[in-house]
């Protein structure tokens, strides 16, 4: 019954991480009418499942280098234990102007 | 359901694993932030103190109403003279020196009971949601370093004796970056707390859970936002600050196995915890998606409906698109052939007539040209021509 790729932390679907972030979380931002969430992973800034940063399991995040010179796309890892562990659970590609073509097949390879 | 493995880490390096233990039951136990919101709020008013104002305050007067027709407002006034108190308003809450309305009184219920099995599920739930690094970003903790959740660190936490060695730890693990956080956050209250012994506000740090503490409770009570506690007696009020679910925890190897006999698993009963049994979920499997796509699903599904699409074709202007025009009145065809035959004709005949007048122009251009040069001939062979 389900036992194929049932995740083994039951906990850790997305719907049920969405269920809990949606309406409480330290990124969620509330002004004037309109929600935004700043959370890493949301490339729209828009607070919804679809481009939640905290409930999905594959997330893109783009975020700029400590120096300014540069962007930091990082991808969640698909492999199964990696949402246990922040440090390493994402693959990190900077892209800077110098290796461009070399970082875009990167990132393509991995989001593909 | 077989229960992951959690590393646990080296105190000395974040990257090699002392050992590696089952992750303790209660983290599969149902995350319900409901129940704990409810146990929160009733368990954040157990510490409170009672306070109320002075029972005979604003009613020492033996103040009496003058009653009508005196020409003032009937509240009570004080009796006597020779002060300006006497004849003044007394009692109400709307006069000055009166007492308030609605006096405090301590014996307003202070503190609040929560049924036993709800606190300890309510624990159990934010113990659960502690493990996952979403909720815990989503609270507000810096975790991004952190190399695993739940992040457990192995025996050899307890006998850290000084607080720089603490640091130090906390740093390797990838900790660090919340205490910074908190260490940052510090500011003065907002409000009359500040001058009530309440000065500074700041924001909490991860929680540090240790079953025997050889020093490390001293060597880690220093560090800004870092608050420790006893696996034995897990409160809600710290694994879910102002009941929100996500705390921080740093175990110790020691305090995480003991997790087990204190809450229990789901095939035996709690041992420290007489008749508890970890909450049950109404679903075994909250991953939607996952059943939505699972093969006992699918294969029950009736195949996709996919009829005729109606498509409803773009407007175009039939005054200013030739062909819509003409699909619609087939006759256009003849009216446009007449024309443009017209027009070639009135082209022709136009091109006819032109080419005519510019003939005629022409050679009357040509006589002209030659009178002119004869009449000046004939001036000119008469002489010079003088007014």
């Amino acid at each position: 019954f389900l036992r194929r790729g049932r995740p083994a932390h039951r906990n850790m679907s997305s719907e049920l991480v969405w269920q809990i972030v949606r309406n409480n979380s330290s990124f969620l931002v509330k002004r004037n009418g309109v929600q935004f969430t700043s959370e890493p992973g949301n490339l729209t800034n828009v607070n919804s499942f679809k481009y939640s940063g905290l409930a999905n399991k594959r997330t893109i995040d783009i975020s700029a280098t400590p120096d300014n010179k540069g962007v930091v796309v990082a991808i969640k890892s698909k492999v199964s234990g990696a949402a246990r562990k922040p440090a390493t659970g994402s693959n990190k590609i900077t892209l800077n102007k110098r290796a461009a073509n070399k970082s875009f097949r990167k990132v393509a390879k991995i989001t593909l | 359901m077989s229960r992951p493995v959690v590393s646990v880490f080296d105190i000395e390096s974040a990257d090699s694993v002392a050992s590696t233990v089952t992750l303790p039951a209660v983290f599969t136990a149902p995350i319900r932030a409901d129940v704990v919101h409810y146990v929160h709020t009733l368990m954040a008013k157990n510490k409170r103190q009672a306070y109320a104002v002075s029972t005979r305050a604003g009613m020492q007067t033996p103040a009496e109403s003058w009653g009508t027709g005196r020409a003032v407002a009937r509240i009570p006034r004080v009796p006597g003279g020779g002060t300006s108190r006497s004849g003044q308003g007394a009692f109400g809450n709307m006069c000055r020196g009166g007492r308030m309305f609605g006096a405090t009184k301590i014996w307003r219920h202070w503190h609040k009971k929560i049924s036993v099995n709800q606190r300890r599920y309510a624990v159990s739930s934010a113990l659960a949601a502690s493990a996952l690094p979403a909720l815990v970003q989503a609270r507000g903790h810096r975790i991004d370093n952190v190399p695993e959740f739940p992040l457990v660190l192995s025996d050899s936490l307890n006998r850290v004796a000084h607080t720089k060695d603490a640091r130090a730890v906390l740093e390797r693990v990838g900790a660090y970056d919340d205490v910074v956080k908190s260490r940052d956050s510090r500011k003065i209250r907002v409000g009359a707390g500040k001058s009530r012994n309440r000065r500074h506000t700041q924001r909490r740090g991860p929680l540090v859970v240790y079953d025997v503490s050889e020093g490390m409770d001293k060597a880690f009570r220093n560090l800004p936002g870092v608050e420790l506690s006893l696996v034995d007696n897990l409160s809600l009020l710290d694994l879910a600050p102002g009941g929100h679910l996500g705390r921080f925890i740093i175990w110790t190897k020691g305090a995480f196995e003991k997790l087990d006999s204190i809450f229990g698993t789901y095939e035996e009963s709690a041992k420290f915890k007489t008749g508890f049994n970890l909450p049950r979920a109404f679903m075994t499997n909250a991953d939607l998606t996952r059943i939505i796509n699972s093969d006992e699903v699918q294969s029950v599904l009736k195949p996709q409906v996919t009829g005729p699409t109606l498509v409803i074709p773009k407007k175009r202007n039939p005054l200013k698109n030739a062909a819509v025009r003409l699909a619609l009145n087939p006759y256009q065809a003849a009216v446009v052939a007449r024309e443009t035959k017209k027009a070639s004709a009135d082209k022709a005949t136009k091109a006819k007539v032109i080419a005519e007048k510019r003939q005629v122009l022409k050679a009357r251009g040509k006589e002209f040209a030659g009178r002119r040069k004869a009449f000046y001939k004939a001036a000119s062979a008469e002489g010079e021509i003088a007014f």
